[in-house]
């Protein structure tokens, strides 16, 4: 029956499900077959909304149609299921220049992939002030003159990426990327979720900083400045 | 004898915790919900860290919960997916619902997951089967699996009972609970031509923990369980009679697409009281 609905054949039908006159049995695998890959493009259609939107409907469907053959979920939960859709969308497009048009939906696929999985990574809200009491601009202060050692929480996320979609991420707008490479880190703060384009400075100062904050490292002088900036917005934490 | 509702509580009247709700949840004081307990899809909380858990964990702060999963996949063929089942058993440990639920069905085999709740052939093989996985579930979760029946669209051939024995006689295997839909009833006794009535009456009551309320859409040959309409006309007799036979028990409302305003929703909720004291639908 797995393979009925998931090829959506016919085969053996009638030897194994009832029909009637209102509907063969045909018919009734359909109604599963059919439920099976809507609700996958749905899946897709709401982690995915920017790409649906620059894509469209007709090129979109061919896309998803595409994933859910090659990729059928294996994981107890849907939040899996598009973890590969930016990789896929790469493989499926013919190689060569890495700022093809034809590169678009893979970048921007990451984009919104990361976006998903940092809105239900674990994060730094709750940790609590590291001096109670005092007013947190003060103690962050305090801390960027101390000994505080700083680690990147899971909730932010980095990429490298050949187009700059600031105009969409900014306006929600399915507007074309411009072809300029781009840093951008995905992070979260007080449970939103924002996509920040970084200097080469902070990209390269956050990819050495370390994800395990028994491992955390002393802020470079250079980024001080920028320390607060990056704490509010979640890019970094401190032990 | 087995004591009404397996012995468990009855929280009263319920609703499924939904994303599009959080905002009212969050910013309406709890004593103003207006309602008695909350169900969360097992699947949403498990392996989440952000705003989703936040808000449950809120949620679960001033009222009292239960667990409802789609992935469990107690029919299936497939050895059970432990990894599933440890993280299940943890977030119990952690928020203690009043119970845990899934649904008489599997979801796929081989590895893949359908998402989609696939009927069972009805046979005495697949009855000692699912009688099997469900005391090892309960062995493992250390509590009683509550059991939904699903809506259906096919039957097999091979079927050797009706679906409403075929529960029946699992609770009596396994001493589990039930959670009887009753939209799905009707949207089965439809496809299938079958009485709702007679399948109700087949129920063993005192099994039944908790009652869902939904509404299908009508595609005329057929009716499917999308559960993004008021409950419809037909489905509210049949909650009277559920009542009847199984009552005082904790009712919910599920609302998953098309979801309208909380207040909405809510307003539905209310409707199962008045059909329960014999008033007219509307106020
Ligand atoms: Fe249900």
């Amino acid at each position: 029956m797995q393979e009925a609905i998931l090829a959506a054949s016919d085969q053996g039908a009638r030897d194994h499900v009832r029909g009637d006159n209102r509907l063969t049995a045909e018919d009734r695998i359909h109604i599963y077959a059919r439920s099976y890959r809507q609700r996958l493009v749905e899946c897709l259609e709401s982690e995915y909304p920017l790409l649906a939107g620059l894509a469209g409907p007709t090129a979109f469907q061919l896309f998803a149609q595409g994933y859910i053959a090659a990729y059928p979920s294996r994981s107890y939960t849907l939040y899996d299921f598009g973890a590969r859709f930016a990789d896929w969308l790469d493989a499926a497009r013919p190689p060569g220049n890495p700022q093809a048009v034809e590169a678009i939906p893979g970048a921007l696929a990451r984009i919104e992939r990361t976006r998903a999985e940092v809105h239900r990574a674990r994060g730094v809200e709750g940790a609590g002030p590291a001096w109670p009491g005092i007013d947190p601009a003060i103690a962050e202060l305090l801390a960027m003159a101390g000994t505080r050692r700083f680690y990147r929480p899971d909730s932010m996320r980095l990429l490298a990426l050949p187009f700059d979609f600031s105009e969409m991420l900014a306006g929600g707008e399915p507007i074309p990327p411009r072809p300029d490479p781009t840093l951008l880190a995905v992070a979260r703060a007080n449970y939103r979720v924002s996509c920040l384009p970084l200097e080469p400075w902070q990209y390269d100062w956050l990819v050495l900083l370390p994800d395990d904050p028994a491992q955390a490292v002393p802020a470079d002088a250079a980024v001080a400045n920028w320390l607060p900036f990056a704490v509010a917005q979640g890019l970094v934490a401190s032990v | 004898m087995t004591q009404p509702r397996l012995g468990l509580p009855n929280p009263g009247d319920g609703l499924g915790l939904r994303e599009e709700h959080f905002p009212h949840l969050m910013s309406t004081p709890p004593e103003n919900w207006g309602v008695d307990w909350f169900e969360a899809i097992t699947e949403n909380l498990l392996d989440n860290h952000g705003w989703g858990m936040r808000v449950f964990e809120h949620v679960a702060a001033h009222r009292p919960v239960v667990f409802h999963g789609v992935s469990l996949s107690i029919g299936s063929t497939a050895p059970l997916d432990l990894a599933y089942l440890g993280k299940l058993r943890d977030l119990a440990e952690r928020f203690r619902p009043l119970w845990i639920s899934d649904h008489l069905c599997w979801t796929g085999v081989q590895g893949v997951n359908s998402h989609d709740l696939l009927p069972l052939p009805l046979t005495e093989a697949a009855l000692a089967h699912v009688a099997d996985r469900v005391r090892a579930v309960q062995d493992f979760l250390g509590r009683p699996l509550i059991v939904e029946n699903p809506s259906t669209y096919l039957e097999f051939r091979a079927s050797q009972m009706p679906e409403a024995e075929f529960l029946a006689r699992l609770c009596e295997r396994t001493g589990c609970g039930l959670l009887l839909d009753v939209n799905n009833v009707h949207v089965s006794s439809f496809n299938h031509a079958l009485d709702p009535l007679e399948y109700l009456d087949a129920i063993p009551a005192e099994h039944v923990v908790q009652v869902h309320l939904a509404g299908p859409s009508d595609h005329g040959t057929h009716l499917i369980d999308t559960h993004d309409a008021p409950v419809p006309d037909a489905v509210w007799p049949l909650y009277a009679h559920v009542w009847q036979r199984c009552g005082p028990v904790a009712t919910m409302v599920e609302w998953d697409a098309n979801i309208p305003a909380f207040d909405v929703v809510a307003a539905e909720l209310a409707k199962a009281r008045r059909v329960r004291e014999g008033l007219p639908l509307a106020a």
